[in-house]
């Protein structure tokens, strides 16, 4: 900002005032302009201080300076110097010199009148002598001689005129090291030069350098070369091989070897041990050895133990299957509750790589298995679904595939070498489900089948020691369903029908549905019993039922309603489960159940299976309930049905038959066995059912057998369909027969009421063997004649057109019977 | 399936399967007062030793034999032995057949009614066997619940080549060199 002085503005007024005619003197008159401000003369004020100064050569020193103006400063402070010296803010730099020199320096400052100030500022400077010598270095001493890798004291110095700043430090070529007054020697493998120079620097930038000179020769090699066999140890069968990888190293390097040597008859080449052949175990010692060019020797051992020839590794383990339970509300398959139950009796063996049997065991009835094959053989373990022993108590089931030539079912764990210690391979054969539908094989089926006859033999074999059973298969196939019309074309394709049992008194076989999400039965056990409940009774006791579709609140053949009555009983007397359950549907989710415990059904009688099943169940379980009071177990059961008076009877098999044997073995519990009879509206006695009074709605069914005899008229009988037709109560009649002497008889069947065009035919049996028949398709009658042997008949007599199927015409139709 | 000591009719098998409802007639006459028994039937179910379920038979008109994409119409009928019962059927089928009706349960609600007829369907591009399964599910009157499953195989391929192989939980049989089915087991190893 300007700074208008007083003077101006007095002076501009006046001349304002002069201006407008201040000074009177009346109108018209002249203006006389102001005179102009007086001129600015006065130069600006500049100083420094201090305004002398000392200091040495090269040195620096402090001055002050500074300027002002009666008007303002317009230019400056600048201060020059001469004489090599500078000034620059309030420092002043003296030049190098090494004589004495007085410099001066002056300021100036203007104003804008173009008034000048000035100061000056002096200052003595003290010449220094320049420093041109460098740092003396020295190492002592600065030759030397040492060996690879040794140290070497040598003292690096350095003196100056002045003083050092930097250093002495050294360094070195050839691998040397030089630190702290120490000397580090190259390892070297020949004779080398190391050359080390030593460095230091004063103020002045001098450098200094001195030299080291060491010979270096290489070390004495001491290190030996390092052998090692991995693994150090080995076991060996006789005659065999073992692996062992031998190295050897040298700092120098190898120059001989490695090289082995063993005892005792072993050799050892390429990483490979061979051992002798030997009767007893022994041990043999490899030692291999490796040298440098220093003559340093290396070694290592091996450790063999040889086993004597046909020397064994022990193989054991656990065998289980995936077990799926039903729902008890569903009745279908509880995927989610699977759990592990151990194979038991199954057959083990190891296997080789080509199949061939090494040894062979059986699983016990936990599951465990234990084998013995050579050492360091690759071997498999295989587990057949089958339960096979010969001896006393013998049997032979086997879980077999129908539909792929009937081979047997195994499972098998991977090919892997036995070694040489004992070791545990545990199997389970998996489910196969996969959450929402079987993903994957189901291995576990086969087992699964074969578990519960496991026990049912085991319980069996509890009351006979001695009991044999005949050879059998389950036949299982996930292609085997519920089509098919049952021809050996079918049975070979899965077309089974269901699950049943195809036998005829010599042979017999069960087969099991395993269509998924429509009909498996691997996984129900009552069923899988079941129907080894008919090859039991085929094989092992005596069956005349005729087979056919059945239900409990059907009237049936008192030989299919006996048959099937067993069946389920057998079910729950061996799983000690008494309601049996079938799944069925998709994803094997639903199904359904029933009791054998039960004792209501509403069709009781003795052609009811309810009634049998619930007869047999309640002479073996420890329950009293109802008309009950039996517990006789098994083993009465199983007399009762292998008894020869039983399986030879003349009489039909029917829960009759059953009952008349219990009771002539069980004498002293014929009144409590009477009293479970009645209670399933069964009155009649011995094996024929002698006054039986429940004629189960068809009235030509009882008396339950009509007798008819030589020469003593004829006797009516009827086939009528009420309760159905095939194997239904009242399709068959019953007719027993006594031939007094063996010779030619005429046995004669001849309508005698009811529609006619009828189809009568008859059939002779003894013990069960049909021997005679009559079923040519003549109508409304039919006739026998042929020779007889003498003994008890029974006889199955019916209208053709009741027993079969599509092209028939049941109906009822009563005959006159006759023997001559 | 079935027991050869038996009367030997029960042992013929038919070619065909002959729905009740057609003319299935009996082929005796009065005239030659002769039966020709040499026609092959079906018994009315299996004849072999058959677990328990619901007494029901299923016949059907089906050839057994399609031709890859064709519809077939066939009838399927249910014979129920129980007295006094309500039936359902219940009908599924194979991955590759299609089914043109919606309705998969059938209901039999008249208790004397003893057959119910049900009208399938179907179509299939497959050439492997396939199937139409059906459950009959049997309520009694005291409230017993009975199940049977039924299968109807369908063939589209090569006349004949019957089999379920729609399976695709089962892998190629693999049978070792002494006639063995091997199956894969989950292995545990342990070395002592």
């Amino acid at each position: 900002m300007t700074r208008i002085s007083k003077l101006s503005v007095t002076a501009l007024s006046a001349a304002i005032l002069a201006a407008c005619g201040g000074g009177g003197g009346g109108g018209g008159g002249t203006v006389t302009p102001p005179p102009p401000p007086p001129a600015d003369t006065t130069a600006p004020t500049v100083s420094f201080s201090p305004t002398t100064l000392s200091v040495d050569s090269g040195q620096t020193g402090t001055s002050t300076v500074s300027a002002s103006d009666n008007v303002g400063v317009t230019s400056g402070p600048n201060v020059s110097c001469d004489n090599g010296g500078s000034f620059s803010g309030s420092t002043f730099t003296a030049p190098t010199t090494e004589t004495d020199v007085t410099v001066t320096c002056t300021a100036t400052a203007s104003d804008a009148a173009g008034n000048q100030g000035s100061a000056t500022l002096t200052v003595d400077v003290t010449g220094v002598p320049i420093d041109s010598e460098a740092p003396v270095v020295t190492f002592d001493p600065s030759t030397a001689n040492a060996m690879g890798g040794e140290l070497v004291n040598i003292n690096l110095t350095a003196t100056d005129n002045v003083g050092v700043t930097t250093g002495p430090t050294a360094t070195c070529d050839n691998g040397g090291d030089f630190f702290n007054n120490q000397f580090t020697a190259p390892d070297v493998s020949v004779d080398t030069t190391v050359t080390c120079t030593g460095t230091a620097e004063d103020a002045a930038g001098n450098i200094g350098t001195a030299t080291l000179t060491v010979q270096v020769t290489p070390a004495p090699d001491v290190l030996a070369p390092l052998v090692s066999f991995n693994p150090t140890t080995l076991t060996v069968a006789s005659e065999g091989t073992g692996s062992s990888v031998l190295s050897a190293t040298d700092d120098r390097g190898v120059t001989v070897g490695p090289n082995v040597t063993c005892d005792n008859g072993g050799s050892f080449a390429n990483n490979t041990f061979t051992a002798p052949a030997t009767n007893v175990e022994l041990t043999v010692t490899c030692t291999a050895t490796a040298e440098d060019a220093a003559g340093n020797s290396g070694q290592d051992v091996l450790t063999v133990t040889v086993a004597a020839a046909g020397a064994k590794v022990t193989i054991s383990g656990n065998v289980t299957f995936d077990f799926v339970p039903h729902s008890n509300v569903t009745n279908g398959l509880d995927y989610a509750n699977t759990s592990q139950r151990p194979v038991r009796g199954a057959t083990v063996e190891a296997l080789d790589g080509s199949d061939a049997v090494l040894d062979t065991t059986q699983t016990d009835a936990s599951g465990n298995y234990s084998v013995n094959v050579d050492l360091n053989t690759d071997v498999r373990i295989r587990v057949k679904s089958e339960l096979v022993q010969t001896g006393t108590a013998s049997w032979d089931v086997k879980v077999t595939d129908n539909t792929n030539n009937h081979n047997v079912y195994a499972m098998q764990g991977g090919l892997t070498s036995s070694g040489a210690a004992n070791s545990t391979r545990d199997l389970n054969a998996a489910s196969g489900w996969g959450g929402s539908d079987y993903t994957s094989s189901r291995v576990a089926a086969p087992f699964a089948i074969m578990d519960p006859i496991y026990t049912a033999i085991q319980k069996f074999v509890a009351v006979d020691s001695t009991v044999n059973f005949p050879a059998m298969e389950f036949r299982w196939s996930t292609s085997n369903t519920s089509g098919g019309n049952g021809s050996a074309a079918d049975l070979a394709a899965g077309r089974i029908g269901t699950s049943s049992y195809i036998g005829n008194g010599t042979s017999g076989n069960v087969y099991i549905l395993g269509d998924a999400n429509n009909d498996t039965d691997e996984y129900d056990r009552h069923v899988v019993v079941h129907e080894w409940g008919h090859y039991f009774e085929d094989r092992m006791s005596r069956s005349d039922s005729v087979g056919g579709g059945h239900s409990l609140s059907n009237r049936l053949d008192m030989r299919v309603a006996m048959g099937e009555g067993w069946g389920n009983a057998l079910s729950g007397m061996i799983l000690d489960d008494p309601v049996y359950r079938d799944s069925l549907g998709a994803g094997q989710g639903s199904g359904f159940n029933f009791s054998v415990e039960s004792n209501t059904h509403s069709t009781a009688g003795w052609y009811n299976e309810g009634s049998a099943q619930s007869i047999i169940y309640d002479v073996y379980d420890s329950a009293a309930d109802g008309a009950d009071n039996l517990s006789l177990g098994l083993g009465p059961i199983y007399e009762t049905l292998t008894a020869t008076s039983y399986t030879g009877s003349p009489a039909f098999t029917s829960i009759f038959l059953f009952l008349n044997e219990l009771k002539s073995q069980q004498a002293g519990s014929a009144t409590d066995i009477d009293a479970i009879s009645a209670a399933q509206s069964i009155s009649g006695t011995d094996e024929y059912g002698a006054g039986e009074t429940n004629n189960g709605t068809v009235l030509s069914s009882l008396p339950v057998y009509k007798t008819v005899t030589v020469g003593g008229g004829a006797v009516e009988i009827c086939s009528v369909d009420d309760q159905g037709n095939y194997n239904k109560l009242g399709n068959r009649a019953f007719l027993k027969l006594n031939i007094p002497t063996s010779g030619s008889y005429t046995i004669t069947m001849t309508r005698k009421s009811g529609a006619t065009g009828r189809d009568p035919d008859f059939y002779l049996f003894q013990a069960g063997s049909q021997v005679a028949k009559a079923d040519a398709g003549t109508a409304d009658s039919d006739t026998f004649t042929g020779t007889l042997q003498a003994g008890d008949y029974s006889i199955d007599a019916h209208d053709w057109n009741n027993v079969g199927s599509t092209g028939v015409t049941p109906g009822d139709a009563c005959y006159d019977f006759s023997v001559n | 399936m079935y027991k050869s000591i038996r009367p030997l009719k029960f042992f013929l098998i038919i070619g065909t399967a002959c729905a009740i409802s057609t003319a299935c007639t009996s082929n005796m006459t009065a005239e030659n007062n002769v039966v020709d028994k040499s026609e092959a039937v079906i018994a009315p179910i299996d004849s072999s030793y058959a677990k328990p379920g619901a007494a029901v038979r299923m016949v059907h008109n089906y050839s057994g034999q399609s031709t890859p994409g064709s519809i077939e119409n066939i009838r399927v009928s249910f014979i129920n032995e129980h007295p006094n019962s309500k039936m359902t059927v219940t009908v599924s089928n194979s991955p590759d057949i299609r089914l043109f009706d919606d309705i998969r349960q059938h209901r039999f609600e008249n208790i004397a009614q003893k057959r119910g007829d049900i009208d399938v369907q179907f179509s299939t591009q497959s050439k492997s066997p396939q199937a139409l399964n059906f459950v009959t599910t049997i309520e009694l009157e005291d409230g017993q619940v009975w199940r049977r499953a039924h299968s109807i195989p369908v063939n589209a391929g090569k006349s004949g080549a019957f089999g379920k192989t729609t399976d695709k939980s089962v892998a190629p049989a693999n049978v070792s060199s002494d006639g063995v089915i091997v199956m894969e087991a989950e292995e545990t190893i342990t070395t002592e």
